[in-house]
């Protein structure tokens, strides 16, 4: 073991070579130091190194630039002073970020939180009215499929369909339809529904008497056009939500948010 | 009341600050002091106060660039662009040294300039080559000193101009023009361990380079 450190301390190749520039640039500090000085007084390459550093530092300052004369005059003529002359955009960017406007990050940040949170609010409260509608729209567009076919038969099969084999007991005249429960959750639900759940309940049904679902004045969901009608108002309540004023509001508070963020940042990167 | 004494001397003792913190982050500094006044004078539309400028730095921005872009069009167009920048960007100076901030411009320039010759390589650093120029010599300079320190010279330029850019910049803003750590890193928008890192580094690999010239500047 004691070997094996022997040899290491003697390998310059397993020398810290950085630690030896470190104690040339005169950066290092207490343990680090000392150790530095340690491996440039135990090894002969560590020390030619350390001196080589100075040496190429002092070379370094003196050296003359590779061209000395310098080529032509740099000063600016009036035409390069009015041709950089900020002007339109630039200029406005100059004011928003010049250091003056220390607000302007700020406040471009706030705008632009401001509008985000506008629109998220305003839309998932737009979104949380639409999905309360929507089964009443999916509804009414079911019963109107229901109400689309002319017989009583088939209305009255469409019934029993839709009830789960109380279709038969119906027709049979059986007793209602204890055997076949009706299913709570039925897809297609159509305007029979509350006919099936008085089957399944053991009332008395009727329902060769019972009429079709009328259709109410006014009773958008009941009827085929007026529940097309609906979808689409509903859709179109939507859009207009989207593009309702106090949206454009938000939308436009976030682009000038970040237009600011941007313009500020622009401003703030060192030039060239 | 308002003529009394006492509150007289309260004013007196609280005054309003309003003067502008830029003009007083260096008020020792007549160098200083001369450079804010020319900027301030130039960003109210003086452009001979903008030039004054330009005449006090451009020997020493074109120095500086020169070693990072060993080039003598490139770098002067490089120094060029530098002071343009420095003019369309005059309401961006936010106090501190007027000389640090050009150097900085000049830098970022520079880096540009390398970064567009990286992109499209053309024969590196022709200048170098060329023997036409010497270093002045003093009246009473030995010869062989003279043609050792010409030697000398080229061959710590030549080592220069192979490392790395950024290993370049850190060396030659540290060891010539003697910036110290924390203004090396602000003005090339590094941490002060980089900017250490890089000056070890670059030391290192201009000795590598050197290695069997070794001799020119032992002793």
């Amino acid at each position: 073991m004691s070997q094996e450190s022997d040899v290491r301390s003697t390998s310059h190749d397993r020398h810290d070579r950085m630690l030896i520039a470190a104690l040339a640039a005169g950066d290092l500090t207490g343990s680090e130091r000392e150790r530095a000085i340690a491996l440039t007084r135990s090894c002969a390459e560590c020390a030619t190194l350390h001196d080589d550093l100075l040496a190429l530092a002092r070379a370094t300052a003196a050296a003359p630039p590779p061209i000395a004369i310098r080529p032509r005059d740099f000063t600016l003529t009036p035409a390069d002073a009015a041709r950089l002359r900020p002007a339109g955009w630039r200029r406005l960017v100059g004011a928003v970020s010049s250091w003056r406007s220390v607000a302007s990050r700020p406040l471009g940040v706030g705008l632009a939180t401001l509008g985000l949170v506008g629109l998220l609010v305003g839309n998932i409260s737009l979104s949380f009215g639409s999905a309360a509608s929507a089964p009443a729209v999916t509804t009414g567009a079911a019963g109107a499929a229901g109400a689309a076919p002319a017989s009583s038969t088939e209305r009255s099969r469409m019934a029993g369909d839709s009830v789960g084999g109380t279709y038969k007991d119906v027709t049979t005249g059986g007793p209602p339809a204890t055997q076949y429960p009706a299913p709570v959750a039925q897809p297609a639900a159509s305007g029979y529904e509350n006919l099936g759940a008085a089957i399944a309940s053991g009332a008395p049904t009727g329902i060769h008497t019972v009429p079709p679902p009328q259709t109410a004045p006014g009773d958008n969901a009941a009827t085929p056009p007026a529940a097309a009608g609906d979808v689409s108002s509903t859709r179109d309540a939507v859009t207009d939500g989207l593009f309702r004023p106090l949206n454009l509001l938000f939308g436009a508070a976030i682009v000038l948010g970040i237009g600011i963020i941007a313009v500020s940042r622009l401003g703030r990167r060192p030039p060239i | 009341m308002l003529d009394s004494p006492r509150l007289r001397i309260a004013v007196r003792r609280d005054p309003l600050i309003v003067e502008d913190l830029r003009s007083t982050t260096v008020p020792d500094d007549p160098v200083q002091r001369r450079d804010l006044i020319l900027l301030e004078n130039a960003r109210a539309g003086d452009l001979g106060a903008f030039n004054d400028l330009v005449v006090s730095y451009q020997d020493q921005l074109f120095a500086l660039v020169v070693r990072m872009v060993p080039d003598r069009d490139q770098a002067s167009d490089c120094v060029q662009e530098a002071f343009f920048s420095a003019y369309r960007n005059l309401a961006g100076f936010r106090g501190g040294s007027v000389k640090s901030w050009l150097h900085r411009i000049a830098i970022n320039a520079a880096m540009d300039i390398q970064r567009a010759r990286k992109r499209r390589p053309v024969q590196p650093y022709p200048e170098l080559d060329d023997e036409s120029w010497q270093p002045p010599a003093g009246t009473d300079a030995d010869p062989v000193t003279t043609a050792l320190t010409t030697e000398r010279h080229r061959a710590i330029n030549q080592a220069l101009a192979a490392i790395t850019d950024d290993q370049r910049a850190a060396i030659v803003l540290f060891d010539v023009e003697g910036f110290d750590y924390a203004e090396i890193a602000e003005m090339t928008g590094v941490s002060l361990g980089t900017v250490k890192s890089r000056i070890h580094r670059g030391r290192l690999a201009l000795r590598d380079r050197l290695a069997d010239r070794m001799d020119l500047f032992r002793g």
